[in-house]
């Protein structure tokens, strides 16, 4: 009788282990209207990687270092040729480049979240405190000074002195810093990205600036190692 | 469709019939350069931009565009105190802004050592 037990417990507590696995979560409103002329639903990693050579429903043209002209309708093809030195055709379009660029790299991380064992990111919440957890790179950083200063920096406070933080949604949220510079942020995906077992946050960061046309944007993958810890950075691209 | 950052203004051409005259654009411009104009010579004071050379009050009617007038001010203080001394080489290695077309960065820089 005590052997049946043994299979029966170990069974048991192997399940507990399987449901207690944090699945990946996505942010339900995702940019794909604006490659694809309509939404797509992205609910699960495996959604993503199909988006790499879907082709958009509107094109770009791109200039190459000798100037000439060639078409992008696909993420896998703009990314290669931003590597090969092309750059938008037009000055107006760099920004609207730049952004594609991000948000396909966006697509090609949140396609390696799995599920974890434990997080210390799900009572995330944005506030006018947050920026003294994050870390510096999260700042906006625009001129030599920024860069000067983002060395010696221990978060993104210390680099923005953020005044204000304005709410366009429980995950989007716009920071004000003293300087004139406004970030939104937006928390795109959780899930484990690195493997480790740990949930892992990706942000997705538009920077721009009060009263100018300067326009960046940034993804940045992150965690907390142990509760109420600052967030450790993993990755920005 | 909604604004989104990934998306071209020309991709809303479609959906829309708005078309602005010629001479309100240029309206719209002129207003900005005075605007600009004004607030440089806030930043710099007034006898001092009008001292300039043309080719550095070009780089700085760049810089005022691209940054707006607080991140100008703020962010970029070395900058700023070599355009007061009126060391232009000195501004030049501080103008680059990071994420900003090479080619315009390039284009603040000349302007600056006066090629």
């Amino acid at each position: 009788m005590k052997n049946l037990y043994v299979p029966i417990l170990i069974s048991l507590s192997f399940g507990c282990v399987a449901t207690s696995k944090i699945e990946p979560a996505f942010i339900k409103e995702n940019s794909t209207y604006a490659f694809f002329d309509k939404q797509i639903s992205l609910t699960e990693a495996k959604n993503f990687p199909s988006l790499e050579t879907k082709r958009w429903s509107y094109e770009f043209e791109l200039e190459s270092p000798e100037g000439k002209l060639e078409k992008v309708e696909t993420c896998e093809a703009l990314t290669k040729k931003i590597k090969n030195g092309y750059q938008a055709f037009r000055y107006s379009e760099q920004k609207v480049v730049n952004a594609r660029k991000l948000t396909c790299e966006m697509w090609r991380v949140m396609s390696k979240l799995t599920s974890s064992d434990i997080s210390y990111v799900r009572g995330f919440e944005h506030s006018l405190n947050l920026p003294k957890t994050m870390p510096p790179e999260l700042a906006l950083i625009i001129s030599k000074d920024d860069e000067r200063n983002l060395a010696k920096a221990n978060n993104w406070e210390e680099m923005s002195h953020v005044k204000k933080v304005e709410p366009l949604n429980k995950k989007q949220v716009i920071y004000y810093d003293n300087s004139g510079g406004i970030q939104k942020l937006t928390v795109m995906a959780k899930g484990d990205y690195n493997n480790d077992g740990i949930e892992d946050m990706v942000l997705d960061m538009s920077n721009s600036v009060e009263g100018g046309s300067y326009g960046s944007t940034y993804g940045y993958v992150v965690t907390r190692l142990v509760a109420d810890a600052p967030y450790t950075l993993l990755k920005q691209f | 469709m909604s604004l989104d950052k990934n998306t071209l203004a020309r991709a809303f051409k479609k959906y829309s019939t708005l078309e602005l005259k010629e001479s309100l654009m240029d309206q719209q411009v002129e207003n900005h350069i005075n605007n600009f104009e004004k607030e440089l010579k806030q930043v710099y004071g007034v006898q001092e931009f009008q001292r300039y050379p043309d080719n550095v009050k070009l780089a700085l009617f760049d810089m005022i565009f691209n940054l707006g007038m607080t991140r100008l001010i703020s962010r970029f203080p070395k900058f700023n105190r070599h355009i007061k001394a009126h060391d232009f080489e000195k501004a030049a290695l501080e103008c680059s802004r990071t994420d900003v077309n090479a080619q315009r960065n390039t284009y603040v820089k000349n302007n600056l050592l006066g090629k």
